[in-house]
């Protein structure tokens, strides 16, 4: 499969509905610091899911591990079996 | 065959305004306003019990038709997970409480936020087998109780309210065919543990409903040979407006077929689609209501209600 790009990802949001602050995202900043809340980071992180076919645990979101655009891409890019 | 006749409703009186609680659960107000859409939640009196509320719910009931179509009741059922007791069923003490007759089956059904579907099939099935013709269906599941005000997750929920639902053979409303799902893999994401408090994982909620509703809506849809253009509304268990904003999206739905109702006392649980119901009984534009309940279990259920 072709790597995942931060635009593949920021395509996924758009559709959530999901509204961020300011028209360009800060990829190392996290998205909680830019719009999203709680709410929104659960359905973002449940259509990334959907989208790619794998299950983030609880454990992976609370250690940080999807919290930027950054860490998205690299988490998502990684084998199957480290993700 | 038996259907829904009439609703009475019952919403704790009290109130609590979740804007006040911005600061000591670290929200905003937006936050509550446009994500939970919850302003205030219901809360009975604490000496209340779910019985108590479904007498109110059966005083408005009673209010609300001939005083005859009342007699003569054969069927009571309630669906809680809250009962006034661990034992006996919370349905006996509500059919002495309203003086009905010896002559009624009373039991209980153990279910969260898809009872009231559920409850109406089993209610449906167990009457007309029995050819039993008068009952009645309440809901009752007083969630104050087991909140811990401190958990944000349930606190800006959760309300107290009750619902009794009239069943006979001349109803306004027959039920369609049912359809039913269960993951018991996900009981954990909302459970009541022994001396514990209510515990909700909200991520594990918002899947379940975002993956499992609109499949079992195409589902119900199949199996009373529907198309979803001919559904007149869509009533989902009223969980949060997040939900069912997100639910109207992924499923495609026009805002105005899918009503949000719970601003000003919260989600009530297996009440939530009944109290929602009852503001649909009188308007006879809507022919095709497709009702579902989603939450504890996991569990869903779905149906369609017809009106005659």
């Amino acid at each position: 499969m072709a790597n995942i790009t931060h635009e593949d990802v920021m395509a996924i949001i758009k559709v959530t509905g999901v509204k961020l602050d300011g028209e360009k995202i800060d990829p190392k900043e996290s998205f909680s610091e830019q719009g999203a809340d709680s709410l929104d980071m659960i359905n973002i992180i449940f259509a990334i899911q959907e989208k790619y076919g794998i299950e983030i645990t609880d454990e992976a979101i609370s250690d940080g591990e999807w919290l930027t655009l950054d860490k998205m891409v690299i988490n998502l890019n990684k084998p199957l079996e480290q993700k | 065959m038996i259907g829904i006749n009439n609703i009475g409703c019952y919403i704790a009186s009290e109130r609590i305004s979740n804007l006040e609680k911005t600061e000591k659960h670290g929200v905003t107000h937006d936050f509550i306003a446009e994500k939970i859409g919850i302003a205030s939640v219901a809360r009975k009196k604490p000496a209340e019990k779910a019985s108590d509320l479904c007498v109110l719910a059966y005083d408005d009931l009673a209010a609300r038709v001939a005083k005859s179509a009342l007699d003569d009741i054969e069927f009571l059922c309630v669906c809680t997970q809250n009962g006034d007791y661990q034992l006996p069923q919370t349905s006996a003490i509500v059919q002495t409480k309203l003086w009905i007759s010896k002559n009624c089956a009373a039991f209980d059904i153990s279910l969260g936020c898809s009872g009231y579907v559920y409850s109406l099939h089993i209610a449906k099935s167990f009457m007309d087998a029995c050819g039993l013709k008068k009952g009645l269906l309440f809901t009752s599941d007083p969630y104050s109780e087991i909140i811990d005000p401190n958990d944000k997750n349930t606190d800006l929920l959760f309300g107290d309210g009750a619902t009794a639902t009239l069943l006979t053979n001349n109803p306004v409303f027959d039920l369609g065919n049912g359809v039913f799902e269960t993951d018991g893999k996900m009981f954990e994401h909302l459970i009541k543990r022994d001396n514990e408090k209510l515990v909700m994982n909200g991520r594990g909620i918002f899947n379940f409903a975002m993956t499992h509703v609109p499949e079992i809506v195409t589902r119900c849809l199949n199996a009373n040979a529907l198309r979803k253009e001919e559904i007149d509304f869509f009533l989902f268990h009223q969980a949060s407006k997040y939900i069912i904003d997100n639910l109207r999206g992924r499923i495609k739905l026009e805002q105005e077929k899918v009503p949000f109702l719970i601003k000003e006392y919260g989600n009530t649980v297996s009440s939530s689609i009944p109290i929602a119901l009852r503001e649909y009984l009188d308007k006879t534009d809507k022919i095709n209501i497709l009702i579902c309940g989603f939450g504890v279990g996991l569990s869903i259920a779905s149906s369609i209600l017809r009106r005659r």
